[in-house]
């Protein structure tokens, strides 16, 4: 049933995908949403409540109809071709829930049955899937019984039933420990990585898409404010906001230093810091600083860029969009 | 559609497979098995001493035991109806499940589809058991043998108490998918159920005499036409009223028409019967195309109430949002 789609191309492609609530359509959920995923990516959705997250996952799957724009997700249109897409994909979404008069196996068991998979087939797959997320001794327990944790991890078993080439995860860490978190994001890497799944997944913990995502979406009140990497956010967040650097220089008095550098134009602003000197910069001033305090005969012993995390790249774009 | 099909299917038959092994609903089809076939006991008892008696207001003494078996039915198999459906939407919806199963390749009319039907065979076996065994000790006790027509009549009555039962799982099943938590759906649903069982023949004539003025007991005389017409007016408003029960026709149909208001005592001290009206399914007095001509209306009504329920739920479920 899935279309063939080559590494680098994409997999999940919206162009002006939008998604307005209210009886007069007010409410703006998802604005002009233009977003593509290429085949074997994990790409990581991040924004703050109400942002507009779970709504575009809910589009991209079929569960809501956009009100304006279009989407393709493994090549099938996400308003004619929903029942495609769902047997193309697997979903973790939040919250979930399972019967939990049943077993792992048995819940399992039925969602197999909703698919083209033979018995022989579903039962294998199930044993597999239960000993891939770390539950095989939980196969006959009910599921009522389980952990946080382990739902998660079975909800990314009955996501995988059907062998999908793309994956949905809504927030699949949160509520469990860091050590169940952590087995999360290890089982996430290790899919992309060995099966090739390309996965979609949405989070609050900036530290976790660092971690295991190969690009990052930024969504703000259903607006999509960056696209890139770890890196490319950071470099857009500096040419906004500049870069702050921390400058030790020897055979000069720090106040010598901050008069020098203030005459620079590439020098947003200079102060001193527990005997150091902490300067704001445009993009590529390094060489410039370097050579000025080298021509007032300093020797720069520290010049360092003090880095963003990506939680403060994160609210610094939220902050720019305000 | 293949897959469609079988989708529906497999959502059916795990529906079924929940029911059968939900320790509530054992609970309460024991309760409803125990009920029947004590009944079904004491009929037989009383049908085995009635033949020194005699035929009571025209009626044979199997005929009276089923009547009585009706209106045992008609209160506790509609409870059994909603236990059976009350949570069937909002358990699933409040649990996340189905979240998740949409999530899958089923659409929401499958869904739906699925799980009403799984209710539906569950119910079908339920009245089946109940039914049957409870007549069997019935007949077993009496001793009676009873004809291939009468054969006929039981398994119309076996379809009759489904779809009257039927009507009351579509009233839960509509109430669990406009409601926000299992216990909403379940007070909702008894309230409707005491209001149709218990109260609306209260309510009825209530709202009737007010409608038609106050009349006292005393006022009514059959040397009076007018207040003899007064008084079937009272009847045939309130009649109106009850029709929108359930219960009211599957009694009908069962027992025949509902006597109303005050019957006048014969002189013999039975109430003044009307041999040639019929009493029901049971009355083998008429034919079976008799009965049925008589009664169409109340059939179509007791096959038309469930589908309308049904539908609204159906309208009601594809148009939610399910949070993701």
């Amino acid at each position: 049933m899935n279309k063939e789609i080559s590494q680098n191309e994409n997999i999940i492609e919206t162009i002006n995908l939008t998604k307005r609530f209210g009886k007069k359509n007010e409410v703006v959920a998802v604005d002009s949403l233009n977003l593509s995923v290429k085949k074997g990516e994990v790409f990581g959705f991040v924004g703050p409540n109400g942002a507009g997250k779970t709504t575009t996952m809910k589009m991209l799957i079929g569960l809501l109809e956009p009100t304006g724009g279009s989407g393709k997700v493994a090549g099938f249109d996400i308003v004619r071709e929903v029942i495609k897409i769902r047997e193309a994909t697997g979903v973790l979404p939040e919250p979930a829930g399972y019967y939990d008069n049943l077993t792992a196996r048995q819940n399992l068991r039925f969602y197999a049955k909703l698919y083209d998979i033979d018995e022989k087939t579903r039962e294998k797959r199930i044993v597999d899937l239960l000993e891939l997320v770390g539950l095989s001794r939980a196969i006959d327990q009910r599921t009522g019984g389980f952990s946080t944790g382990m739902r998660k991890r079975f909800g990314l078993a009955q996501a995988l039933i059907n062998e999908p080439g793309v994956l949905f995860l809504d927030e699949p860490t949160s509520g469990i420990d860091p050590l169940g978190a952590q087995m999360m994001r290890d089982l996430i890497k290790k899919l992309s990585k060995e099966k090739g799944v390309t996965v979609f997944l949405s989070s609050h913990s900036m530290a976790e898409v660092e971690e295991i995502c190969d690009r990052i979406g930024v969504i703000s009140r259903g607006k999509l404010l960056a696209v890139g990497t770890v890196e490319e956010l950071r470099d857009k967040v500096r040419e906004k906001v500049g870069i702050r650097y921390a400058l030790e220089v020897q055979n000069l008095p720090v106040q010598r230093v901050i008069e020098g550098l203030k005459r620079l134009k590439c020098v947003r602003s200079v102060e001193p810091v527990n005997g150091h000197v902490s300067l704001l910069t445009d993009l590529g001033a390094r060489m410039e600083i370097a050579m000025e305090v080298n021509l007032m005969g300093g020797v720069i012993s520290r010049f360092e860029e003090e880095r963003m995390d990506l939680q403060r790249v994160f609210l610094k774009l939220i902050e720019e969009m305000a | 559609m293949k897959r469609n099909i079988e989708n529906v299917f497999v959502i059916a038959q795990k529906e079924f497979a929940d029911s059968l092994w939900s320790p509530r609903f054992y609970l309460i089809l024991g309760v409803f098995m125990i009920a029947l076939l004590v009944n079904g006991y004491q009929a037989g008892q009383n049908i085995s001493g009635m033949p020194r008696m005699g035929d009571f207001g025209g009626l044979s003494p199997l005929t009276m035991g089923f009547m009585s078996f009706a209106s045992q039915m008609s209160m506790l198999g509609s409870l059994t109806a909603i236990i059976l459906g009350f949570d069937a939407i909002v358990k699933e919806r409040k649990s996340g499940s189905l979240n998740v199963l949409l999530t899958h390749p089923v659409y929401r009319d499958q869904v739906i589809t699925g799980k009403l039907i799984g209710m539906m065979i569950m119910l079908g076996l339920v009245v089946f058991i109940a039914v049957g065994a409870s007549m069997g000790v019935m007949l077993g006790v009496s001793g009676i043998t009873i004809s291939a027509e009468f054969i006929g009549r039981i398994i119309v009555f076996i379809i009759l108490a489904f779809l009257f039962m039927l009507s009351y799982l579509a009233l839960s099943v509509a109430l669990s998918t406009f409601t926000k938590e299992s216990s909403d759906s379940l007070i909702y649903s008894i309230v409707v159920w005491l209001v149709l069982g218990l109260l609306l023949s209260t309510i009825a004539y209530t709202a009737a005499g007010i409608i038609t003025g106050e009349q006292k007991m005393f006022e009514v005389s059959s040397d009076d036409p007018s207040s003899m017409e007064k008084m079937e007016k009272r009847d045939k408003i309130a009649q109106n009223i009850m029709s929108i029960s359930p219960s009211i026709h599957f009694i009908e149909l069962v027992t025949g028409p509902q006597k109303s208001g005050i019957q006048f005592i014969a002189p013999g001290g039975r109430p003044d019967e009307t041999p040639s009206e019929m009493q029901g399914l049971f009355d083998t007095g008429f034919t079976f195309g008799y009965w049925l001509e008589q009664n169409w209306v109340n059939l179509i009504v007791l096959m038309v109430i469930p589908v309308i329920l049904l539908l609204m739920s159906y309208m009601a479920f594809m148009r939610q949002d399910i949070t993701l």
